[in-house]
């Protein structure tokens, strides 16, 4: 039997065994920062306010939520907290984990109203959940 | 007999590329942790559009710089909420470089410090001729994200 073969076998496989985990591990680190409530919360109250900043009354105005919506089913945070919106303060807040917001001023003097029931809409043809917001004169 | 002298160097290896993986897998997670914690700069963007707000105005409606209601007209033809006493936005307008309006608590020349530190302004400047005259409209926007605990 051919022990040299196998000996070198053997250690080859050790070390494919611990890049795997390491590769392993460096993936799950990454996809835990990519997919945090944080950072898709920070990202959504921004882009609602460049939405919201370019707006005019009258607009209605359609946003797709659908990674929102799956992260707040993940923290167990009901969809009709998720987006708030404070026309006296101007500020926009997302809430994608149970305790905590993050909120961001709009300078465009306008009304918002949500219009989604349960705070979004669920596009069951579409298989993309959407936020409607009205837009009014202030 | 089987040489296990023979196979101890590289056995040893382990010991070296154990240390170096660690590393690695070490710096990727420090990088993309320091990555994602710090915020994206929005404030730019904020500046730019506020700045499109205030230049489209101007160009659509006729202001009367010497008067003295001029900001509470501002605010109101350009659909901008009050933002006077407030540190995340400014407005500055010149009419042929002589400053006219300044709105906001934050001015022109913290701009230059956006860079260094993010309380500072990022700003945006852009001109439009108008009745013969050169309007220079300055926007600034020093907001970051807030975080609230409810």
């Amino acid at each position: 039997m051919n022990h040299k073969a196998d000996d070198v076998m053997m250690n080859n496989a050790i070390y494919i065994i611990l890049v795997i985990i390491a590769f392993t591990l460096t993936y799950f680190i990454i996809s835990s920062h990519v997919s945090s409530a944080a950072v898709w919360a920070e990202f959504y109250s921004k882009e609602l306010t460049k939405v919201v900043n370019l707006a005019e009354p009258g607009d209605q105005i359609t946003l797709d939520v659908h990674k929102a919506t799956q992260i707040a089913v993940n923290k167990e945070v009901p969809f009709n907290e998720i987006f708030s919106i404070d026309n006296q303060a101007k500020k926009i807040c997302v809430k994608l984990a149970k305790g905590r917001q993050t909120c961001y001023n709009f300078f465009n003097d306008v009304n918002l109203t949500i219009t989604s029931q349960n705070g979004v809409d669920f596009g069951i043809a579409t298989g993309v959940n959407t936020l409607q917001i009205k837009v009014e004169k202030s | 007999m089987k040489n296990k002298k023979a196979q101890l160097p590289y056995a040893m290896m382990i010991l070296v590329f154990l240390p170096i993986l660690t590393l690695i897998v070490g710096s990727i997670a420090i990088g993309s942790a320091m990555f994602f914690s710090d915020e994206y700069d929005f404030r730019k963007i904020d500046a730019e559009i506020l700045n499109y707000k205030v230049r489209s105005c101007l160009k659509d409606n006729e202001f009367d710089f010497s008067a003295q209601d001029l900001e509470e007209k501002i605010y109101n033809m350009c659909q901008i909420k009050k933002i006077s006493q407030s540190n995340d936005f400014f407005i500055t307008i010149k009419i042929n470089l002589e400053q006219k309006l300044h709105l906001g608590v934050e001015s022109e020349s913290s701009c230059i410090l956006s860079d260094k530190n993010k309380q500072f302004p990022v700003c945006e400047t852009s001109s439009i001729q108008k009745n013969g005259d050169e309007i220079t409209i300055t926007t600034g926007s020093s907001q970051n994200k807030k975080e609230e605990k409810i």
